[in-house]
């Protein structure tokens, strides 16, 4: 089982993502059942599949591939520090330093990543519904700072510029 | 009626806009490449249109399976809205940054407000079903990965015109600004204006190694109060300083240097993506 942090009113939550998403708070459902979703065909399928990445979230992981994880945020995050990670090397094993694949799984929203905590440093927008499986294979834009395992916070917008 | 009315009507908008329609001269493709590369007022509002439309389509498909799909629109830019590489024209002048909002998207409430089964059927219907992604190589080489199924991806369907494309369109302009990036920190003309830039931004009391660097850290403030306050100063220090070093002509320069050493392949794949957008842009006109 994955665990996810959600950032809900200022405060971090741990949360056993498979068993504790299925709990509701409302009634805001709709207004009839659902037939099946909407399929699309790629041209180009990949075997990277996201598992344990739950919808709505910046997903994350340890290795390539998106091997190791995830972690999960859902909110802003200014230290990720926060998040523990045994597998990570970084001090503290901790996922601060440590992503080498990421998705975004948002529902809604681009995220930015950054190069520090408190969304210092370098910053990269990954656009909703995508993501890239070997970020030793980037850099931040207009930088030449290598991504893989620098992330240190997130902050969510609208849309990339 | 409405349906009958966009069948008709939505082929001939977009076939005018892919053919060019004989209204614009015919433009070099290192141009159309260029444009694809560079953030000025028409790129941000194209953005803002595109991003508005794709939300659109998808409230559509989701609300044809039983669903909402809540959507929140930013305000259009407006001319005083500064870029990286455009000074805004209007007064006060800004970078257009956007006030944070408190507290999480309305769509994200609404999702976790549902109770269990119903928002995993949500979520299905909004992102398609687990399974293997979709890949797309980029200019620079590298992979980036994407969602293939659900509403999000028809969405990306229906507004430019396939899948691919539409991942194409979002992704391509980054990665290659990042190429960009990498010629600019050997280009002379362009370090020259920027170490200029730099001092008189400096002098001005604002610490900052690029334009883009001075938006982002606007956009990491966490006040209204603050960015009220520093946007239209700093944004305005920013006019000052580009109208001693013309930092924006110098990258403009640079820009159409950088293209002229990219291979065909590359320009190709920026050309794409711009027929790309000119394809979804009729598109979106369609929607009202």
């Amino acid at each position: 089982m994955s665990i996810q942090w959600k950032h809900v009113g200022g405060k971090f939550l741990v949360v056993a993502a498979a068993a504790m998403l299925g709990i509701g708070l409302g009634s805001a459902g709709p207004a009839q059942a659902a037939p099946a979703a909407p399929t699309v065909s790629a041209d180009t399928a990949s075997p990277r599949a996201l598992t344990g990445c739950n919808s709505g979230n910046l997903c994350f992981w340890n290795g390539i591939n998106f091997n190791d994880g995830p972690g999960q945020v859902a909110g802003n995050n200014q230290d990720w520090r926060l998040f523990p990670k045994q597998t990570c090397p970084s001090p503290g094993h901790t996922w601060s330093d440590c992503v080498s694949s990421l998705f975004n799984n948002g529902n809604f929203d681009a995220v930015d990543v950054y190069q520090n905590i408190n969304y210092g440093g370098a910053a990269a927008c990954i656009a909703k519904g995508t993501g890239f499986a070997d970020l030793t294979q980037f850099v931040y834009p207009n930088t030449t700072i290598n991504m893989n395992d620098t992330i240190s916070s997130n902050f969510w917008f609208p849309a990339c510029a | 009626m409405r349906t009958n009315w966009r069948t008709a009507v939505l082929p001939l908008a977009v076939l005018a806009a892919v053919s060019g329609c004989a209204v614009q001269p015919a433009q070099r493709p290192a141009d159309l490449a260029a444009a694809v590369i560079t953030a000025n007022l028409a790129t941000l509002r194209q953005s803002w249109q595109l991003t508005n439309a794709e939300n659109t389509i998808a409230r559509q498909c989701m609300r044809k399976i039983g669903f909402d799909y809540l959507i929140s629109e930013e305000p259009r830019p407006s001319v005083n809205t500064g870029t990286e590489d455009q000074i805004g024209t209007g007064r006060p002048v800004t970078y257009g940054v956007q006030p944070p909002k408190a507290g999480p998207p309305a769509e994200d409430q609404y999702v976790n407000g549902l109770a269990e089964p119903l928002r995993s059927r949500y979520l299905t219907a909004l992102d398609g079903p687990a399974g293997p992604l979709g890949t797309i190589r980029m200019p620079s080489g590298t992979v980036a990965d994407f969602i293939t199924g659900g509403c999000i991806a028809q969405a990306r369907v229906e507004l430019y015109g396939n899948l691919r494309a539409g991942v194409a369109a979002l992704l391509t302009p980054s990665d290659v600004t990042t190429m960009f990036g990498r010629f600019l920190s050997t280009d002379h003309d362009y370090q020259s204006a920027l170490t200029s830039w730099q001092r008189c931004m400096a002098a001005a009391d604002w610490q900052v190694r690029t334009p883009t660097e001075a938006i982002q850290n606007l956009r990491k403030l966490t006040s209204a109060q603050q960015l009220a306050s520093q946007q239209p100063a700093e944004a305005g220090a920013d006019v000052t300083c580009d109208g001693h070093t013309h930092l924006r002509d110098r990258t403009s320069q640079a820009r159409a240097r950088f293209l002229a050493t990219q291979p065909a392949s590359v320009l190709s794949q920026l050309v794409d993506v711009y027929r790309t957008r000119q394809h979804a842009l009729a598109v979106a006109a369609t929607l009202g």
